[in-house]
């Protein structure tokens, strides 16, 4: 408990320390908030150990929010082999990605700014991770997102973080009011939104609920782990600093969603849940196509690595599709390692670069940063999912599962996403530290990264490329072993023919290949692709004209309504309506005014004519 | 509680302490706009810790406490009935906290109208308490009239340029609710005496009251409309924006903040009890204008290009949650409804506040005029996101408290409204984000490093001639702006035209004060006004200074303690609205239980 405690609140207590009085000592705050991650990482692993030898009880932190007399919801934290196995890797890779900002921001002006949101994203995240209800879960949901929101807008003002920032903030809220409403319906049925109470309820709740329920759920989803439709805001937070880009919008914040599934697995085992499975299968499987697909035609550095993001996570989700959470779960924490690295070395090469994002002025850079560009190479082959490598375990697991699961559509479709990594991965590369030098900048002023950021990435490196043994053999390997407890799932029946397994492991090195042929030859950055596919290569440079689709449909209709509301409803229609009575009152006022002449004679007359006209109806009524 | 505190008169006082303070205001020098200032911050800082005493003392059980009844117009059987329950005191609280706050916020911005606005202030406070107190329908009434006389003068005289406009709209649309629940309050007298053989105004009387179906329906026709356009419900919303618009940012602090409750307060204390079950068969629209309200508010903030329209319209939104946690009629929405209450004063009236403070340094409220505030005012700028959220209702911040409620309690009415509801909560993030995104974030546009006035003087003399159009006093205007540029360098110039500069100030500079006196010192001369759209020159920014933190501090607080830690608050108001409900149920399962003349039971 201690350890859980300490591992939670380190970062929050930096967070403070850095917001408040960071500010007086800017060269210690990076140094200082990298400390309390080690901290906090040190108490991950001690509460890993002691949970392994006395398993640590749930925990109520403060009792917060009284529905009704019933029912309390509390901040309690649920410690269990799945919240603990994502707060490892959190904790770690934030730690490193924290000792990485510390060279990185050096420049900044306000560096404690950054580390204070960047400990607080931290505190959050491990929060939502060890929520123990879905309100509580819900809070800190909001709570990374908001953090997300201030870091990719950190550089607030430039137009486009602050766009960015606000883009993201929005699109997760449209998924969160799935998430809100999920929470509504579950807590109307069944009066708590205690996890495990409402995992332990699902057989008496209607069918129909759970179907409401799961595809709720997934729409929150879809907006925190960026699927179709709301992936758009993702390649946008790129505007986010780098480590950012890595922490939040790779490792862990993006992969809330496969947590939130996972973690409510019980609703999603339920045989009601099967058209949202249906739904999520599908909607992974395209979403891991598409963003490969326009991650071909990026030319930002950052951008290649953000769609290849939204990618991956169509795998994971692809996996939640058909019931294989720990499969997920294994992508997951094998993506955390390797995505965060790349999106690390692709921050170091910028730093050195001199924030050069635009890969068309890179090239030939190995000679001047060898060891960066052998992280680099580490993390896309395990990206690619090259033989052995951690990513090759990870993807393997989730494609044979969809196969086996007997979905050969889907699976189709990932492997040809497969290739497209395949071939992004290697243009990265390629045009990065190979070919000749394009840059306007002279090679003299590109040094190879300090060693504050290059330890982290040398360590990341080697669980990119090794990780992948936690889970061998399939099915059983350390993972699922570890994993049992907490998540159910069905063992997958059989295993793959050589035939399958080796169609499942080609498409990455077909894409490598095809990668290697195109770039190797031809000296322009643009591949000869282009020329090959013509127009259609436009539409993924152009990345497919989604964010103008969703202008055309949603933003500028959206806001024409807010016109229409304020100027026809408000002004023309409603006070129309109520100024229309101006003329008439005052038209009566008038009339009336002629009653009040002033003379005495009026008066006179009027007064008698009303004398005359009481003294008639009495006396009739009389 | 003991006999001795209890002999006390706790509620007059809160009521009346205000009423001195006007007395003390006059009796001083009300010229002096220091010592009125003190005065009014003095009394208002009083009647808040008379507050907070009373949350001492005061037995929650749901029941009315600490009732005063006294004998007050015999001949009509009027009576002065006072009494407090856990709703009544969080809106007194608010009403309390947000006079001293505004006051606070307002220090020295009239010159020597202080007194005057102090007055009016307090006033305002004192009719506010009045109706979150009286027991007595036609003391309650009193009040909620009482309280227009002062909102009237606060925007007509400190108020923008469409002032009279906003004003008499406001003043209106209120009357034209209140004269119908006038008489539906003198026709449920009328109907107690033919029932009882007396007069009687109070409440629990007139509870006793059988009505025919038609006549209960018209009464509580009447009452709704009144309350509903306090509120304001869509579709009587329009008088809102131009009124907070137009008054000073106090004024909108206070409209905001507590008068808007006088609405959702009277459907609870009053709507509910009188008529439970004409109001039953209501509910079902009534929730479907408050999803109205929340999606067309929201839709109407997000074309605003004013920051104080913007908030307003936003309200006409969060206004719209309220009264929907209040007609899903349930525990958990009322309560949310009530908690809303108190949130969205806090919230909204922390945004106008701040809107005023940036206003104040910019000179403009315009969103597209201002931009990247964050760099020249980092503090505010801070303080100002933090309330979009509170707005925004992110979890663990106050508004969320509340809203959540709200949607648990409407949930289980309707599906599909709290579906529909949930578009509000999405929209809500998309007007504010945006705003902040114009506002706050982005390239520096405006005052600060690079004020536009004192590149171009030609500019300054347009803007001047501007301010001739129309100004009883343009020429004096005119000149003084001109003394300004012949004085003092760039960041004088922003207050020299601001019109008055006279020249006291103007040898000073840009002390705190010298800018604070001169913002409105045109109003203070009595002349015309000037309007914050056609002076575009600016001030030199300054991030919070510490009365201006002291003023917000307490929001902030707020903001946290019930976000975080909402139970206290929510253990007060329950038990009434436990007993309001339990009330509200009785009736209307007797009234279902009778026999129906054409239903099966009449039949048998």
């Amino acid at each position: 408990m201690t350890a859980v405690f300490f591992m939670i609140f380190l970062p929050f207590v930096g967070a403070l320390y850095n917001g408040f009085f960071g500010m007086y000592f800017r060269k210690l705050s990076g140094s200082i908030a990298a400390t309390v991650m080690f901290g906090s990482f040190i108490s991950a692993l001690a509460a890993f150990y002691i949970n392994s030898i006395a398993p640590i009880p749930s925990f109520t932190l403060w009792s917060w929010f009284p529905i009704n007399d019933s029912y309390t919801a509390d901040i309690r934290l649920l410690v269990d082999h799945l919240s603990l196995a994502m707060a490892v890797m959190v904790t770690g890779v934030g730690f490193l990605i924290h000792v990485f900002s510390i060279g990185y921001m050096d420049h900044e002006a306000s560096p404690e700014r950054f580390f204070s949101y960047l400990n607080f994203f931290v505190f959050c995240m491990l929060m939502l991770v060890f929520s123990a209800n879905l309100l509580m879960m819900f809070v800190f949901w909001e709570g990374v997102g908001l953090m997300s929101y201030l870091l990719i807008g950190f550089w607030y003002y430039k137009p486009e973080a602050a766009a960015a920032g606000k883009k993201a903030f929005i699109m997760n809220r449209i998924g969160d009011t799935g998430f809100v409403l999920a929470i509504l319906w579950l807590f109307y049925h069944t009066q708590t939104f205690d996890i495990t109470v409402i995992s332990q309820s699902v057989q008496s709740l209607d069918p129909f609920v759970i179907q409401g329920v799961t595809l709720l759920l997934f729409l929150a989803v879809t907006g925190k782990s960026a699927q179709i439709p709301l992936f758009t805001w993702l390649p946008d937070a790129m505007e986010g600093p780098t480590p950012v880009s890595a922490l939040i919008h790779a490792a862990t914040m993006v992969t809330a969603g496969i947590y939130m599934v996972t973690r409510n697995h019980a609703l999603f085992n339920h045989p009601a849940a099967a058209f949202a499975l249906q739904v999520m299968l599908v909607v992974g499987a395209l979403t891991a196509l598409v963003a490969a697909a326009i991650a071909l035609g990026q030319n930002d550095i950052k951008k290649v690595l953000a769609y290849s993001t939204v990618s991956q996570l169509g795998f994971m989700v692809m996996a939640l599709g058909v019931g294989c959470y720990v499969q997920a779960i294994f992508h997951l924490l094998t993506h955390a390692c390797f995505k965060s690295l790349l999106f690390l070395t692709a921050g170091a090469v910028i730093h050195g670069m001199h924030q050069e994002q635009d890969m068309t002025k890179m090239g030939g850079l190995a000679k001047k940063m060898p060891l960066t560009a052998a992280c680099l190479i580490a993390g896309a082959l395990a990206l690619v999912g090259f033989p052995l490598t951690s990513g090759y375990f990870s993807k393997d697991a989730i494609l044979s599962a969809v196969l086996i699961k007997g979905h050969t559509f889907a699976w189709a479709t990932g492997l040809l996403a497969a290739v497209f990594t395949g071939f992004y991965a290697t243009r990265v590369v390629w045009l990065t530290f190979f070919g000749e030098w394009r840059s306007p900048h002279p090679p003299e002023h590109v040094h190879e990264t300090p060693w504050v950021m290059l330890v982290p990435l040398m360590i990341l490196a080697v669980f990119a490329l090794g990780a992948g043994f936690i889970g061998r053999p399939e099915g059983s390997g350390i993972l699922y072993k570890f994993l049992e407890e907490a998540v159910t799932q069905n063992a997958l029946a059989e295993q793959l023919s050589n035939a399958q397994w080796l169609m499942t492991i080609i498409p990455g090195l077909i894409g490598i290949g095809l990668g290697l042929f195109f770039y190797s030859r031809g000296q322009s950055p643009q591949p000869m692709v282009s020329s090959i596919l013509g127009p259609i290569a436009d539409w993924f440079v152009k990345k497919l004209y989604i964010d103008e689709i969703y202008a055309f449909f949603f933003v500028v209709p959206t806001k024409k309504i807010a016109d229409g509301c304020s100027y026809l409803g408000d002004q023309l229609l409603l006070d129309g309506f109520l100024n229309s009575w101006y003329p008439m009152t005052s038209l009566w006022g008038r009339a009336l005014r002629r009653l009040h002449s002033g003379y005495i004679q009026a008066s006179l007359a009027s007064f008698l004519a009303g004398a005359v006209a009481l003294l008639a109806y009495i006396l009739v009524r009389g | 509680m003991d006999s001795s505190l209890s002999a006390i008169p706790w509620l007059s006082a809160l009521i009346f302490l205000p009423l001195v303070g006007v007395l003390a205001v006059l009796l001083s020098d009300h010229r002096n706009p220091r010592a009125s200032q003190a005065i009014g911050i003095v009394f208002s800082s009083a009647t808040l810790l008379l507050c907070i005493a009373l949350f001492k003392i005061f037995p929650n059980t749901g029941e009315m406490a600490l009732k005063e009844a006294h004998s007050w117009i015999p001949s009509i059987g009027a009576k002065y009935l006072l009494g407090i329950d856990g709703i009544s005191l969080i809106l007194v609280a608010l009403t309390a906290l947000l006079t001293v706050i505004s006051l606070l916020g307002s220090w020295d911005e009239f010159g020597e109208r202080s007194g005057i606005f102090v007055m009016l202030m307090l006033s305002l406070e004192s009719g506010v308490i009045g109706v979150f107190l009286a027991l007595d329908l036609l003391l309650f009434y009193i009040f909620w009239e009482a309280m227009l006389i002062p909102m009237y003068f606060l925007i007509g005289l400190f108020g923008g340029p469409k002032r009279f406009y906003a004003t008499t709209k406001f003043v209106l649309f209120t009357l034209f609710g209140s004269l119908l629940m006038l008489l539906a309050i003198a026709a449920l007298a009328n109907f107690h005496q033919q029932q009882f053989g007396t007069l009687s105004f109070a409440l629990a009387d007139l509870m006793k009251v059988d009505l025919s179906p038609e006549i209960a329906n018209i009464c509580c026709f009447a009452f709704l409309l009144a309350f509903a356009i306090k509120v304001p419900m869509w579709p009587l919303h329009t008088w809102l924006p131009d009124a907070h618009t137009e008054a000073p940012t106090a004024g909108s602090v206070m409209l905001a903040g507590v008068l808007l409750k006088m609405g959702t307060y009277g459907m609870l204390r009053f709507m509910f009890p009188l008529f439970p079950i004409v109001i039953s068969t209501y509910l079902p629209w009534l929730m479907g204008f408050s999803v109205v309200a929340i999606v067309y508010g929201a839709l109407t903030a997000l074309a605003q290009e004013d920051i104080k329209r913007l908030i307003a319209c936003s309200s006409v939104s969060h206004m719209g949650f309220i009264t929907l946690g209040l007609f899903s009629f349930t525990a958990e929405g009322s309560l949310g409804g009530t908690i809303q209450m108190l949130n969205h004063g806090i919230s909204t009236g922390a945004l106008f506040l701040m809107a005023g403070m940036i206003y104040h340094r910019t000179n403009t409220r315009i969103i597209k005029d201002l931009g990247g505030l964050a760099k020249s005012m980092p503090i505010l700028s801070t303080i100002f996101v933090f309330f979009c959220f509170s707005s925004i209702g992110l979890p663990g911040l106050n508004g969320f408290v509340g809203e959540f409620l709200i949607m648990v309690g409407a949930f289980s009415v309707s599906k599909v409204l709290t579906a529909v509801a949930t578009l509000g909560i999405v929209l809500g993030a998309v007007y504010l984000l945006w705003m902040v995104e114009r506002v706050i974030f982005g390239p520096l546009k405006a005052g600060g490093t690079t004020p536009r006035h004192g590149v171009n003087p030609g500019n300054v003399n347009a803007n001047a001639n501007v301010n001739v159009n129309g100004h009883e006093h343009g020429q004096a205007d005119f000149s003084h702006a001109d003394l300004g540029h012949a004085d003092h360098g760039h960041a004088d110039l922003g207050h020299a035209d601001l019109g008055h500069a006279d020249l006291g100030h103007a040898d000073h500079g840009h002390a705190d004060l010298g800018h604070a006196d001169l913002g409105h010192a045109d109003l203070g001369h009595g002349s015309d006004h000037y309007s914050g759209s056609d002076v575009v020159t600016r001030t030199a920014d300054r991030d919070l200074n510490f009365r201006e933190f002291v003023a917000l501090l307490p929001l902030i607080v707020g903001v946290l303690y019930i976000g975080l830690h909402p139970a206290p608050v929510l253990d007060l108001a329950r038990p009434p609205l436990k007993k309001i409900i339990a009330e509200y149920n009785l009736k209307v399962n007797q009234n279902k239980s009778l026999p129906q003349p054409n239903g099966e039971e009449g039949r048998k």
